[in-house]
């Protein structure tokens, strides 16, 4: 059976390893990105992405400007994109939203609502 | 900052710390006076933050020790978790305790935002009080050692935040999941 990518974008390492533990296994491969721009270039090389979890505080690039530069291209208009976040303001949500995501998770996760999001999201992808 | 914010500061960041450790698996309760480290290194987890009305810098300092056997993921190789994963996680910890609070500050109108959280080892740690900024200390105590945690924060001039009137859109709670 084929696995389904994931991406992780998130600055912490710790953090990285503990979303790829809830999501590698028989459905998904997950790759990790340590900040904006490392997921932009990322996407960049793997266009069969399923589905992007991402940070929105880091270094070099934000994610809420990573999700608004991926969405910039028409071709990942429809590459579901999660924030995953200790951020839970309204205002950047509602931003996230308008740019494009397709959900906002706060840390800390629990691991089966991540897997529940992200299998609904690539199964759609 | 006017005086009965600092109390309600206070009261913050202990629920907003303890709430955060609960989470990463570390049951920790208040204090009285600081933990004697024993000599043994410490990390001093630290992170940023600024808006319009509120700034400063929180910080939590705890026994490397303490945080290296409350890592949460499992080694591969059996072995204790590298010193640079350890500090990487604390600094995660700090990062999810501000979270809190910022969520919880929402309530009031204010928006904070998070600088990246840095932890680093050092081997012996005082925080003496600055003569502008108003610093909460909390003392925690958990099985396996104490805690310090600190809030230095500047409130603009005349606000005092905790009687600011409620707002309608709460933040979302930690744990949290919406997809759009």
């Amino acid at each position: 059976m084929m696995l389904k990518k994931v991406m992780v974008v998130d600055d912490s390492r710790t953090m990285r390893h503990a979303i790829a533990a809830a999501l590698a296994g028989v459905e998904f491969t997950v790759l990790e990105a340590a900040d904006g721009l490392e997921g932009l270039a990322r996407i960049e090389e793997n266009p069969d992405l399923a589905v992007v979890l991402c940070d929105v505080n880091m270094p070099r690039m934000n994610g809420l400007d990573m999700l608004s530069a991926v969405k910039r291209d028409p071709k990942n208009a429809d590459l579901p994109i999660v924030m995953l976040t200790t951020e839970g303001q309204p205002a950047f949500i509602a931003r996230a939203k308008a740019a494009g995501a397709k959900g906002w998770i706060v840390k800390p996760f629990k691991p089966e609502q991540l897997l529940a999001a992200v299998r609904k999201l690539a199964g759609a992808a | 900052m006017l005086e009965p914010d600092v109390t309600k500061f206070q009261e913050c960041v202990e629920a907003c710390a303890c709430a955060a450790l609960a989470a990463n698996g570390i049951v920790a309760t208040p204090a009285s006076g600081a933990a004697d480290d024993g000599g043994e290194p410490q990390i001093a987890a630290f992170i940023g933050f600024g808006g319009e009305k509120v700034r400063g810098t929180l910080m939590m300092a705890a026994p490397f020790g303490l945080m290296r056997g409350a890592y949460p993921l499992p080694s591969a190789d059996g072995c204790a978790p590298a010193d640079d994963d350890v500090l990487d996680w604390s600094g995660e910890v700090v990062n999810q305790m501000l979270g809190r609070m910022t969520n919880s500050l929402v309530a009031r109108g204010i928006v904070l935002v998070a600088s990246i959280p840095k932890a680093i080892q050092v081997d012996k740690l005082w925080v003496s009080r600055s003569t502008h900024t108003s610093v909460c200390r909390l003392n925690l105590r958990s099985e396996g050692g104490g805690f310090g945690v600190w809030l230095d924060a500047v409130v603009s001039h005349g606000v005092e935040v905790f009687a600011l009137p409620p707002i309608e859109a709460p933040s979302m709670a930690e744990g949290e999941q919406i997809l759009f």
